[in-house]
């Protein structure tokens, strides 16, 4: 059954992409694994030892987002994959236990996403350091394994949080259908909001404890919470992929509805919820560490709003599967990096004399958002 | 002019060839049935005529219009009864009808509906936890409060039960007597019988003969098959 999972995967995955393209993918993490680390071992004091320190971590991460990705299988299964049919539904027809199908369900995505991300990844923290990190590889799989297995466990068994009570379609009467039910959509979903906070905070938690423990981070990241605040931009790529993946254009065909109105809805709703949660996570780090909150701030505003630009024109309206297409990959961190990586310079080396420059570039994220949305807006009117 | 004109139309998936030259017209105020076998381009018909995939060659208007040129008036226009869709699960039954109100912008007589499908106690549930029979009727719901001048139906009564059955068999005979028009997809040879008052028999794609008496439709359709 497991092998017949992966076989299963691999043609649903090179069915979607191009099989090359989605070949190519391990390829890329591998690239750019092996270019980072090189770049840590020679010019920089952190010892090999941290560096297998920081494979097991990411490994452990690895495995916390991809079993925390389990929130939404049982929904994913119901309203996305459910329209298909895969072997991991065979109970409903066959003499198959569902227990056990999840479980080769979760071997599978065990190997699965260990050749995808945690292997190649791997490799690249071996090359640079003459692999004398070797031992390190057997603790990033097993930890990558036991974060899987345990946040994958509380995923499965998790309920939907919020009461239907408090929260009610009609609550968000400002917002277009369409992007009040993609709302609906994320807050209902198996793990309810928390499903964003916790995975969001972990990332916030994992930066700060790199920032107040790492020496090399300490050298990078002079400002931290101007950085932090860039950062923020990349990561809340995962509010737009929760908010597409519980429907596709398909679902509104019988509507009036063009793809343009429901990818400004997408849009607005992605606004409506990354905006008060990066602010959020900026006031929560402004505790850890006081310093430059209002900047901070514009630049959250600016690199969460260019990072909607690029993921609405780079990955359309399924981010999480075209984000595995090597091409499309590549183009979205070009595009992406194309203000992240000018604002997280600024903000490394920013000081009071670099005031102008910092709002320039924070202000043309916000502005290439704003001109985007309200392009939308009139091509609706 | 009519309500629907359908000419030469034709549809394929690939290699599949779904219309092959499909000949049809609708005239304002009547049910008319398209009966076909499983795979016959039923589906894909009534999806080319609501705007919702192109066509490759021939011609096809509803209203006039060209629905590939024109799908959001047409969608405007008309109502949609999918085969396999279901209303978006998070929502509750309420909080759809509100949904599809917005997006219309159009009133819905909420109770009345809840009523006439007998939705009672129903309506404050995500449609994820309610039966396929509800999620239909919530779907068909949609399909017709707007009083919409033409619906398409698409296997409209899977998964009901017979009360309901005949709701909506009396919907859509209401919905002819107030001057609409249904266009109804269906296997169903009973159905087509009994609501229709003209069917077309589609045969792998083509259109294979126009019934304009649907009496013994049975015999005349299993013959237009061979």
């Amino acid at each position: 059954m497991i092998l017949k999972m992966i076989k299963e995967e691999w043609r649903k995955n090179s069915k979607l992409y191009n099989g090359r393209s989605f070949a190519a993918f391990p390829l890329v993490v591998l690239f750019f694994s092996m270019a980072w680390n090189y770049l840590v071992v020679e010019f920089s004091s952190v010892s090999n030892m941290m560096i297998g320190h920081s494979l097991v971590a990411i490994a452990g991460l690895i495995g916390v987002a991809v079993g925390f990705a389990g929130f939404s299988s049982r929904d994913a299964f119901d309203n996305v994959l459910g329209k298909s049919n895969y072997l991991v539904f065979s109970s409903k027809t066959l003499p198959v236990s569902k227990k056990k199908l999840y479980l080769d369900f979760f071997i599978k995505d065990t190997f699965f996403y260990l050749f995808l991300f945690v292997i190649p990844l791997s490799i690249g923290f071996m090359i640079p350091t003459n692999f004398v990190i070797l031992p390190r590889l057997f603790d990033a799989v097993t930890v990558f394994f036991f974060a899987l297995l345990i946040s994958s466990t509380l995923a499965l068994s998790s309920v939907s949080i919020p009461s239907l009570n408090l929260i009610k379609y009609s609550n968000f009467r400002r917002l277009d259908p369409v992007s009040s039910k993609s709302v609906l959509d994320v807050i209902r979903s198996s793990g309810g909001f928390f499903k964003i906070i916790f995975s969001l905070g972990v990332l916030t938690f994992f930066y700060w404890f790199m920032v107040l423990n790492f020496p090399l981070a300490a050298i990078f990241l002079q400002n931290p919470l101007l950085s932090f605040s860039v950062i923020i931009g990349l990561m809340n790529l995962s509010i737009y992929n929760w908010l597409n993946r519980f429907d596709s254009l398909e679902t509104y065909n019988y509507l009036p509805l063009d793809i343009f109105s429901i990818a400004y809805s997408k849009e607005t709703a992605y606004l409506f919820i990354s905006l008060p949660v990066t602010y959020l996570l900026i006031t929560a780090s402004y505790l850890v560490y006081p310093s430059h909150y209002f900047l901070s701030l514009i630049s959250g505003t600016a690199t969460t709003m260019y990072g909607m630009v690029v993921a609405v024109r780079v990955l359309g309206l399924s981010p999480n599967e075209r984000l595995y297409h090597a091409d499309i990959f590549l183009k979205y961190l070009l595009g992406i990096g194309s203000l992240i990586v000018p604002l997280m310079y600024l903000s490394v080396v920013y000081d009071s004399s670099y005031l102008t420059h910092y709002l320039v570039v924070s202000g043309f994220g916000v502005l290439s958002g704003s001109y985007f949305m309200l392009k939308k807006i009139s091509g609706k009117k | 002019m009519a309500l629907i004109d359908v000419e030469d139309l034709e549809k394929s998936f690939g290699n599949v060839k779904a219309l092959d030259g499909v000949n049809l017209e609708v005239e304002k105020g009547e049910i008319v049935g398209v009966l076909g076998p499983n795979g016959a381009g039923k589906s894909s018909l009534m999806k080319i005529l609501t705007g919702q995939i192109d066509y490759q060659e021939g011609e096809a208007r509803v209203f006039g219009r060209d629905p590939s040129v024109e799908p959001i008036e047409i969608k405007k226009r008309v109502g949609a009864l999918p085969e396999r869709e279901d209303p978006p699960s998070f929502l509750t039954g309420d909080e759809y009808l509100e949904f599809i109100s917005d997006v219309r912008e159009e009133s819905i007589d909420r109770d009345e509906w809840v009523e006439k499908l007998k939705l009672e106690g129903k309506m404050d549930k995500v449609t994820h936890d309610l039966s396929k029979g509800e999620r239909q009727k919530l779907m068909i719901t949609q399909a017709f409060f707007h009083d919409p001048e033409l619906v398409f139906v698409d296997e409209p009564l899977v998964n009901l039960d017979p009360v309901i059955q005949e709701n909506v068999k009396d919907l859509f005979k209401d919905t002819r007597d107030n001057g609409g028009t249904v266009f109804l997809c269906t296997h169903v040879i009973s159905l087509a019988e009994e609501l229709c008052d003209r069917v077309f028999f589609l045969k792998e794609g083509e259109h294979v003969e126009e019934v304009e008496n649907v009496e013994n439709l049975r015999k005349r359709f299993i013959k237009s098959q061979k």
